[in-house]
């Protein structure tokens, strides 16, 4: 009986959809299990309310965003295997809860990643590189990553100025009224293999009609002192990580204020402490290590959003961050037998923008200007500042099933020293363009395509630090050019869902910088290189809901990278696949939700890399291919809505690095409650 | 906590004096001697720790004229730890240390197989003579090993970051460099420390350039030093130390061997500008500090070490590859056989950056 009512009801309702047309698709995206489809937007004056297509697809450059409730399907349950979920990515990882995590997307090399957290970009001046592995995934709702340009009218000039953003989301997008927060307060505890131990706090408040708040807190305690095989010559041993327990929290408090006359402001309070050891790169015959790194990070920031009419925008937002890096070894090979290297880095940023939109076209101008300065304890190294001015001008068209975007983003950076010599200053204009059409009006097909040419400034380290830096590099160059499809159909009832996106590309670096040896000792930075990237990025996405209440989801990202040196012809580096970068990498996972208990299962995996640019006799990591196993099982007591999760990582403890001398763990179990009140 | 440290290889160097001739069957192997006959040399690859190659050691065989490389791992089954700085044969015994991995192989001098590892911190170099191995310890120590008892000494400190040592006239010559001092100009390391082998005291502290890292002597105990400048404005230097410790500089010099009365240097010079490596030759006669001979050094590129076999006084320079821009330290090096008149003989392949080598002689 109640399979007759479904059916029937499946059936009215694919009726009303072809009769709506284009928006049948994203009212069954819209549904409570699926999160990925339809977005509400929900901003007065600036656009109607209207349930609109899913981003992802429509945009002319890969965008690929998942929510916490999608990683958790996906068996993420880190950081490193959340941006392993992403197809074009490559994750460096120094393995464990406290290693170092950055990624490189499509062969540019990490520093041409941005890092986008709620919406404004994480900087460090001195390495380029933001490490991922600090935010921890527990505290995140939305991750997403942008190649190229997603072309947003809102978007500040500084945002448009990488080659590739991870965008990490903490709460509800900017724009969200304040009485669109629900009031609610969420504890999650966990704990793990290899001494890890994590609570998380949150609450949301709802205040008022016009106010609310957000307050996150989290805290973690890992040993991370995991067992690994060692292979030393024809012997292999069984080793322990040692030296490598961290302590690591962080607050964060975000205020919502509906000003009333179409103008929102959002706060945002951040603070971020992490005390680690380090365990070092594995040395033969001696695992003693006494590295110790403890970083700090406040920053505070504020926007404000403006409707002045049914077209016109304005936004106003300024950063102010401080961070600070503070390492210590202590050894008696070291002066009074302690190395102490201190970094200070503070950034002042604002950006100011004025947006107009019709229904067929926008245009939008933002100007942004940030201040970096950095001091150290180096003698060796002086204080060194940077202006950055960015300008862009961003255009949208619509025109029947096409749409036509263009951005033109003008740089201006200006160096300043205490001491010694000034880095060049560089002044740029760069554009990029997209294109995506969609043939047919019934379908969510969609043809794309993009360029965008962009740089990346030399970092405070390349161009100051001791014998290493040179003040006259110039800016690294990236084109790329990406053309792929995208595809989203409702199949049949019990199959409603079927999602791929095929992309592929062409990328370059010119002007790569890179350090050449003086000496054994002595290396230094310069612009020698060339690197032509290739390749195929595809994501799949598919549900199947083969009853009432149960659904299933096989969903896969598939990276395919040729990434080859073009330096010297006939070098001995020409035409070989830059060091950490596999050809193929991929992800693959299964869940089934009911009822009863969630299961997912995962799988990923990649090919052989090298650690060095020569494929050096003996640098080569083979293959691997890891399986990850999830539980979980939300249910409610009294009035508490809670969730049980394990998982089971690396279930057959497969031994494998992603850096060279850096271990990654084998199998560990993960347990999580999280409860909601 | 750290004179207890030390205290404790003193307690049993006092108790292994009382052993000693018990333990020792034939005391005459580690008698100076003057060899008659080589038969090949051990050539040690430092491989690369940024890049995770490691340390191998090789054998060049004079009989057949074949370097077969990883002899070491052929034997043990394990490798040699993580940048190996040097090996001295004493003895019967063949003994090598390991910077990172902080440990001292011992091992058969013919067949290379593992006798005992010793835990050392941080050994930078080793020189052996009469029974005893002295290990400098970049922490700042020097260290006696007896081979006779096989057990670990005394530490003597000596001041920060010593490198090379050099046996001569009762005196171990110790260089001491400050090397991870370099933001202060290396402030305590311009001398060499000369350590009473008979007191076990540092007795003085001789002048030199600065952050001094190499050193060798001559039979007549003429100390010889290169001290590496710093990188930027003060170049590398040869130092010649007399008897009476004078010191004088004798010109420009990177890397350098003895023989008989002949002081072999290699000059090697990058432009900091134009990234070219220049390098030339200087002879010196160890007597008189004067060049004999010089000239440009073409044989090898990247030359990175000398090393002169007591027997045949043949030269070997160890080199690392050219590569795409300036040398490619993670590619296979090479060993250049040279005469006294610097002709080439052979060229042999073995590991990653070759350092030095050690002669199996009788």
């Amino acid at each position: 009986m109640q399979e007759a009512i479904r059916s029937f009801r499946n059936s009215c309702f694919r009726l009303a959809a072809v009769a709506l047309g284009v928006l049948w698709y994203e009212v069954a995206g819209a549904s409570p299990v699926d999160s990925t489809g339809g977005r509400m937007v929900t901003l007065d004056g600036v656009k109607v309310t209207a349930t609109r297509l899913d981003p992802t697809l429509s945009a002319p450059a890969p965008r690929q965003q998942y929510d916490s409730e999608e990683l958790k399907r996906r068996g993420a349950v880190d950081m490193g295997d959340a941006l392993n979920r992403f197809s074009g990515i490559t994750v460096k990882d120094y393995g464990g809860a406290g290693g170092m995590k950055t990624v490189s997307v499509r062969g540019l090399g990490a520093q041409h990643t941005a890092v986008s957290y709620d919406g404004m970009i994480v900087s460090d001046a001195q390495t380029g590189q933001i490490d991922l592995g600090r935010f921890r995934l527990s505290a995140i709702t939305e991750l997403g990553l942008t190649v190229g340009d997603d072309f947003g009218l809102l978007q500040p000039a500084r945002t448009a100025a990488a080659a590739a953003t991870v965008n990490i989301s903490t709460f509800r997008p900017f724009g969200t009224k304040a009485s669109g927060i629900p009031s609610r307060r969420t504890l999650q505890l966990e704990q793990g293999s290899f001494d890890r131990y994590g609570v998380d706090g949150r609450i949301d408040q709802r205040v008022s009609e016009r106010f609310a708040f957000s307050a996150i807190g989290s805290w973690m305690f890992s040993g991370n002192d995991y067992p690994f095989t060692l292979v030393n010559g024809l012997t292999e041993t069984e080793e322990k990580r040692s030296n490598c327990r961290m302590t690591t929290w962080h607050g964060q408090w975000n205020g919502y204020w509906d000003a009333g006359r179409n103008s929102l402001l959002d706060a945002k309070l951040y603070y971020y402490d992490n005390n680690h050891h380090l365990p070092g790169v594995v040395v033969y015959y001696n695992p003693y290590s006494n590295e110790k790194l403890h970083d700090r990070n406040a920053f505070a920031q504020m926007r404000w959003l403006k409707s002045l009419n049914s077209n016109w925008t304005l936004q106003v937002m300024g950063k102010y961050n401080w961070q600070e890096s503070k390492y210590t070894n202590r050894s008696d090979i070291y002066p009074n037998g302690i190395l102490l290297q201190n970094y200070w880095q503070r950034e002042a940023y604002a950006s100011a923008l004025v947006a107009y939109e019709d229904r067929q076209w926008g245009v939008s101008y933002a100007a942004d200007y940030f201040y970096d300065d950095l001091n150290s304890n180096q003698k060796v190294f002086s204080d060194v500042a940077r202006h950055s001015i960015l300008q862009s001008l961003t255009a949208n068209l619509s025109w029947g099933p096409v749409r036509l975007s263009g951005r033109l983003l003008g740089s201006i950076f200006r160096n300043h020293v205490s001491a010694g010599e000034t880095a060049l200053n560089a002044e740029r204009l760069t554009p990029s363009l997209g294109l995506s059409y969609r043939p047919f009006k019934q379908e969510v097909f969609f043809l794309r395509a993009f360029y965008k040419d962009i740089f990346r400034m030399p970092t405070f380290t390349e161009n100051y630090y001791y014998h290493l830096g040179n003040t006259d590099i110039l800016p690294e160059r990236t084109h790329q050019l990406g053309a792929g499809i995208t595809f989203n159909r409702r199949m049949a009832a019990w199959w409603p869902g079927l999602k791929i996106t095929v992309d592929g590309y062409v990328n370059r670096i010119k002007d790569k910088i890179t350090s050449v040896p003086i000496n054994l000792h002595v290396w230094r930075t310069v612009n020698l290189g060339e690197v032509h990237a290739r390749g195929i990025d595809i994501n799949l996405e598919s549900r199947f809901r083969p009853a009432q209440k149960h659904m299933v989801t096989l969903s896969g990202n598939y990276t395919l990278q040729h990434v080859v040196d073009k330096t010297f012809p006939g070098g001995q580096t020409y035409n070989k696949q830059l060091p950490y970068l596999p050809r193929y990498s991929g992800c693959l996972s299964l869940a089934y939700e009911n009822p009863w208990v969630n299961f997912s299962a995962s799988g990923q995996g990649a090919s052989s890399r090298y650690s060095t640019q020569e494929h050096a006799h003996g640098t080569q990591f083979k293959g691997y291919t890891l399986i990850n196993l999830s539980l979980w099982k939300p249910f409610s007591l009294h009035t508490l809505r809670m969730e049980a999760r394990a998982d089971l990582q690396n279930v057959f403890d497969k031994q494998y690095s992603l850096i060279a001398g850096y271990p990654m763990p084998g199998r560990a179990y993960r347990l999580t409650l999280s409860i909601q009140f | 906590m750290k004179k207890f440290f030390y205290f404790i290889p003193l307690l049993m160097a006092c108790l292994s004096t009382f052993t000693a001739c018990s333990d020792d069957d034939d005391p005459d192997v580690y008698r100076k001697f003057e060899p008659t006959a080589s038969s090949g040399a051990y050539v040690i690859n430092q491989g690369n720790f940024y890049s995770k190659i490691s340390s191998s050691i090789g054998y060049l065989d004079y009989g057949n004229g074949t370097l077969t490389d990883s002899v070491f791992v052929a034997q043990n089954g394990i490798l040699p730890g993580n940048t190996l700085q040097d090996a001295v044969i004493h003895g019967d015994y063949f003994f090598a240390i390991a910077y990172e991995s902080n440990v001292m192989f011992i091992t058969d001098k013919n067949t290379l197989k593992l006798q005992k590892m010793i835990p050392i911190s941080a050994p930078r170099d080793l020189v052996a003579e009469d029974g005893y191995v002295y290990i400098s310890n970049y922490g700042g120590y020097v260290t006696r090993f007896n081979a006779r008892t096989m057990t670990l000494l005394d530490s003597l400190q000596v001041g920060p970051n010593p490198e090379e040592m050099a046996l001569a006239n009762g005196y171990l010559y110790v260089t001491i460099s400050d090397g991870m001092n370099y933001s202060n100009g290396y402030a305590n390391g311009k001398k060499v420390a000369k350590v009473n082998l008979a007191s076990w005291k540092v007795e003085k502290y001789i002048d030199v350039e600065v952050n001094p890292t190499l050193i060798t002597a001559d039979a007549e105990g003429n100390v010889f030093v290169i001290s590496m400048g710093n990188y930027a404005d003060i170049l590398s230097t040869v130092q010649k130390i007399d008897a009476n410790d004078k010191v004088t500089v004798l010109g420009n010099a990177t890397m350098m061997a003895v023989s008989g009365t002949t002081l072999y240097t290699i000059y090697s010079y990058t432009n900091w500008s134009t990234y070219e490596t220049v390098n030339t030759y200087y002879n010196y006669n160890t007597q008189t500090g004067a060049v004999v001979k010089s000239g440009a050094f073409d044989i090898v590129k990247y030359p990175n070490g000398i090393s002169i076999d007591p027997v045949t006084k043949h030269l070997f320079v160890t080199a690392d590859p050219a590569g795409d821009y300036g040398a490619n330290y993670k590619g296979a090096g090479t060993v250049s056989e040279l005469d006294t008149n610097g002709n080439l003989l052979n060229t042999y392949a073995t590991g990653v950056h070759p350092a030095h080598l050690v002669f199996n002689v009788k």
